[in-house]
């Protein structure tokens, strides 16, 4: 089959009118982007395609871009187009695990505690189902390395058990990742409603799919969260097997040697459904708070054998919400219920704090939701006995109503129209999300139309309406194939999109937007939007 | 003697003008893939018919003694063939009217030096010889009949090239070295160096579940398109199944149910691409079986 090369149209797509948020605001100018092409001067050469995550290190201005094959993670400079491989070269990863995200943790600054500054959490997925790692890594060029752990179990924890952590009265071990497997067993039902039964080596199961990881608090010795996906089985088929979601919980202690442990009160938090896919740190007021992308569960929509094109996307089969987990007292305090969204595990913060918007793989949909109760006083630090509030404003709670978007009135973006995907093949997916500086715009990649979407965010640096306006929406990058004839030519969709950071113009020159290309070479290109060229 | 001066001077138009016509065809046609976009090449170009003069000519002839001088000294090879050059086709000392009528001038090209690199980081370094240099340099990535700029470089005084280290992309690369007022295919530019294509890493895969009647394995391909493939332990194709491509890395594994044979004791898998590309096998031991063979066993009962 013959793909097309990516390319990339600009045109207005002649604003919708989205109802409630709407009022005028001053639409940033932006001058067309033209199409991008393979080969492109602004864009610089990947190892694999569709590379799972991208992110910038603000300490440095690197770019990194996970790599799965080879398993690295790789720098690029990206001051001129086309960003190129930064002279520290690639930072390799042991082959064990499938590398899957990448969180740095910023600047850390603990007082009198010398602390690197370009330190990120690497979550994998296990090549054997108990082999989920999650590793710290050093990006700062001139130390670049996977930091060494000393990694323990508390002596009194007994339950959970951890197969690959050192046993519990054993003195912590120096290793450069910590296993994630861990055999848990929850009271509940799997997302098909059937027991979760269990084996020989567990009584329930082992979790897995490490998909997120965050470090929350301040001082030397803080909280590192992991979320575990925890499919069961029956992957990609219309109906898969997900078990509960958890957020593992470990103590980490940035000052003595890294030493990390389970925490020995809370060690696991189950989430209020399935699949979490991120874990991201807020803090509001003088609270910190673990955010949880709850995805719920996915599923595959299978081939009409009756029609001729391949059949294709997602659709959700449970509820998605976004949990939020009290950093000090380790409880679900609430949940923010977004319906059947199918959300991809890519929350973004606005600069403000204030708003939060994730995208989905089932639509070209945007869901958003205010967090603007978690700074109420009335806001609960522990667990309420009948379970996380619900913060739909309904009376109950007494808190404000903290959806803005979910999935009976999401933000559609716009689908691409001609020479965008098959809405019966592929139907949009919301690959990548970022606010640029000002916060005034949020960048969406979508996988299908290969297009980054522009959409103005209304009062953005006051926050006092938070909402996602309507705009003329810019589809900048686009990356279309030919209409597929097979599950494995889709569109060459667009990945990720990242914002370097700074303010284009002011503190640097240069592009200022950063997107991966997936296919049929995988591609950073960098492109300006405000920064112009 | 005149008549032989103008015929050569016309053969050496005539070539020029042939060069520009393939590229604009290759690159540029109408029907070709080049003709939507890849405006900073179309740029590229307009620019260096133009830009061009015997500026660069000037310099180069200075640089052409301190090029061979250099390479008499070290016993570089690329050094070495552009000191075998004949006099003729040295920077400098061309004769004047054809030497004012080609617009490269650099009628001796940039060596590029074979591509080195690394299989293991998928990183690859460019080298080579600037017969003009100290000058700003371009490497150019040529694919699909266009290329595009990949990096910038300069050249020293002694025509050493310096160069960001390039990743070498799974598909392969072409990658050709040219001035900074340079484009691929005119005079001046080096000659095409390429990297391989690479096979694609074998997918990963795991026992999730096993009983009497069958075996569930859970696979994780490492590379988001081409088809999985899976073989018993006689080398029979027992399933091909196309990855699902996502940007969603974990949305690409999936569960695969196998009915048990007693007989079975191995699995194998490995991954294709579209051209024929193929993984090594990976092992898949089975539950109930001695994994006697599990480290050892995967490629060579299947090649």
């Amino acid at each position: 089959m013959r793909l097309r090369w990516p390319v990339v149209a600009v045109s207005f797509i002649s604003a919708l009118l989205m109802g409630v948020d709407a009022c005028f605001y001053p639409i940033p100018r932006i001058a067309p982007i033209p199409i991008i092409d393979d080969p492109d001067s602004r864009c610089g050469m990947l190892m694999s395609t569709d590379p799972p995550d991208l992110d910038f290190d603000p300490a440095t201005g690197l770019a990194w871009v996970v790599d799965p094959a080879p398993s690295q993670l790789v720098p690029f400079t990206v001051e001129t187009p086309p960003p190129v491989l930064a002279a520290a070269g690639p930072l390799a990863v042991p082959l064990s695990s499938t590398l899957r995200r990448l969180a740095l943790l910023g600047p850390i600054g603990i007082e009198g505690v010398s602390v690197r500054d370009s330190l990120a959490l690497l979550t994998s997925t296990g090549v054997e189902l108990r082999d989920d790692l999650l590793r710290l890594v050093d990006l700062d060029p001139s130390s670049k390395s996977i930091v060494s752990l000393q990694v323990s179990v508390p002596a009194e924890l007994l339950e959970p058990t951890y197969p690959d952590l050192p046993a519990p009265d054993e003195p912590a071990e120096a290793r450069d990742e910590v296993s994630t497997t861990v055999c848990l067993d929850p009271d509940g039902l799997d997302s098909r409603g059937d027991e979760i039964g269990g084996g020989a080596d567990c009584a329930g199961f082992f979790a897995n799919s490490t998909s997120g990881a965050a470090v929350v608090g301040a001082g030397a010795e803080r909280s590192l969260f992991v979320s575990m996906a925890n499919p069961g089985g029956d992957l990609l088929s219309s109906n898969p097997r997900y078990l509960p979601g958890a957020v593992l919980v470990y103590d980490i202690d940035l000052a003595s040697g890294i030493g990390v442990a389970p925490n020995a009160t809370t060690p696991v938090i189950y989430t209020s459904g399935f699949n979490p896919t991120q874990v991201t740190p807020y803090h509001a007021g003088d609270r910190d708070f673990l955010l949880v992308t709850v995805s719920g569960a996915i599923g595959v929509v299978q081939d009409d054998l009756g029609t001729i094109i391949v059949e294709g996307g997602y659709s959700a089969l449970t509820d998605a919400a976004i949990d939020v987990i009290d950093a000090e007292t380790l409880a679900l305090v609430a949940t923010i219920p977004l319906g059947k969204a199918g959300l991809v595990g890519n929350l973004v913060l606005h600069p403000g704090g204030r708003l939060a918007v994730v995208g989905s793989m089932i639509d070209r949909w945007l869901l958003a939701v205010d967090l603007a109760p978690l700074a109420d006083p009335l806001f609960p630090s522990e667990a309420p006995a009948e379970g996380p509030v619900v913060l739909d404003g309904s009376a109950e709670s007494g808190l404000a109503n903290a959806v803005i978007r979910d999935a009976s009135r999401p933000y559609e973006i716009p689908a691409r129209g001609e020479g965008g995907a098959d809405p019966a093949v592929c139907p949009g997916l919301v690959a990548g999300l970022a606010f640029n500086h000002a916060g005034n715009l949020l960048y969406a990649t979508d996988f299908c139309d290969g297009t980054l979407g522009m959409i103005g965010v209304a009062d953005g640096a006051s926050m006092t309406a938070p909402s996602l306006m309507e705009t003329p929406r810019v589809d900048a990058l686009t990356a279309p194939g030919d209409t597929p004839e097979a599950i494995d030519a889709p569109p060459n969709g667009l990945g990720g999109v990242a914002v370097r950071p700074g303010d284009p113009g002011v503190d640097y020159s240069g592009p200022d937007v950063f997107v991966i290309v997936g296919k049929p070479n995988g591609l950073l290109c960098a492109v300006a939007v405000e920064s112009g060229d | 003697m005149r008549r032989r001066r103008r015929i050569r001077r016309l053969a050496l138009v005539a070539a020029g003008v042939a060069a520009i016509a393939w590229w604009g065809r290759t690159t540029l046609g109408p029907d070709g893939p080049g003709a939507a976009s890849s405006d900073a090449a179309v740029d590229a170009r307009n620019g260096s018919a133009q830009r061009a003069t015997g500026g660069d000519r000037g310099r180069g002839g200075a640089r052409g003694a301190a090029g061979d001088r250099t390479a008499a000294e070290t016993g570089d090879p690329l050094r070495d063939r552009f000191r075998d050059v004949g006099a003729d086709e040295r920077p400098g000392e061309q004769e004047g009217p054809t030497a004012d009528r080609d617009p490269g001038a650099a009628v001796v090209p940039i060596a590029l030096a074979p591509l080195r690199g690394s299989r293991a980081d998928a990183t690859l370094s460019l080298a080579g010889f600037d017969p003009f240099g100290p000058r700003e340099l371009l490497a150019w990535r040529i694919a699909n009949g266009k290329f595009a700029i990949v990096a910038h470089g300069q050249s020293d005084r002694d025509g050493n090239l310096t160069f960001p280290d390039l990743v070498a992309p799974r598909n392969g690369l072409e990658i050709v070295v040219t001035a900074i007022d340079g484009v691929p295919g005119l005079p001046g530019a080096s000659e095409s160096r390429f990297w391989a294509a690479r096979d694609p890493v074998a997918p990963a895969a795991s026992v999730v579940e096993s009983d009497a009647t069958a075996h569930r394995i859970r696979i994780t391909p490492r590379e988001s398109s081409g088809v999985v493939v899976l073989a018993d332990d006689y080398g029979v194709e027992l399933a091909r199944i196309p990855v699902r491509a996502s940007p969603i890395a974990s949305m690409r594994d999936f569960d695969l149910t196998l009915t048990s044979n007693p007989v079975e004791t191995h699995v194998y898998l490995a991954h294709e691409f579209e051209d024929g590309r193929a993984s090594e096998w990976e092992t898949v031991v089975l539950p109930g079986v001695e994994a006697v063979e599990a480290d050892g066993a995967e490629a060579d009962d299947f090649e």
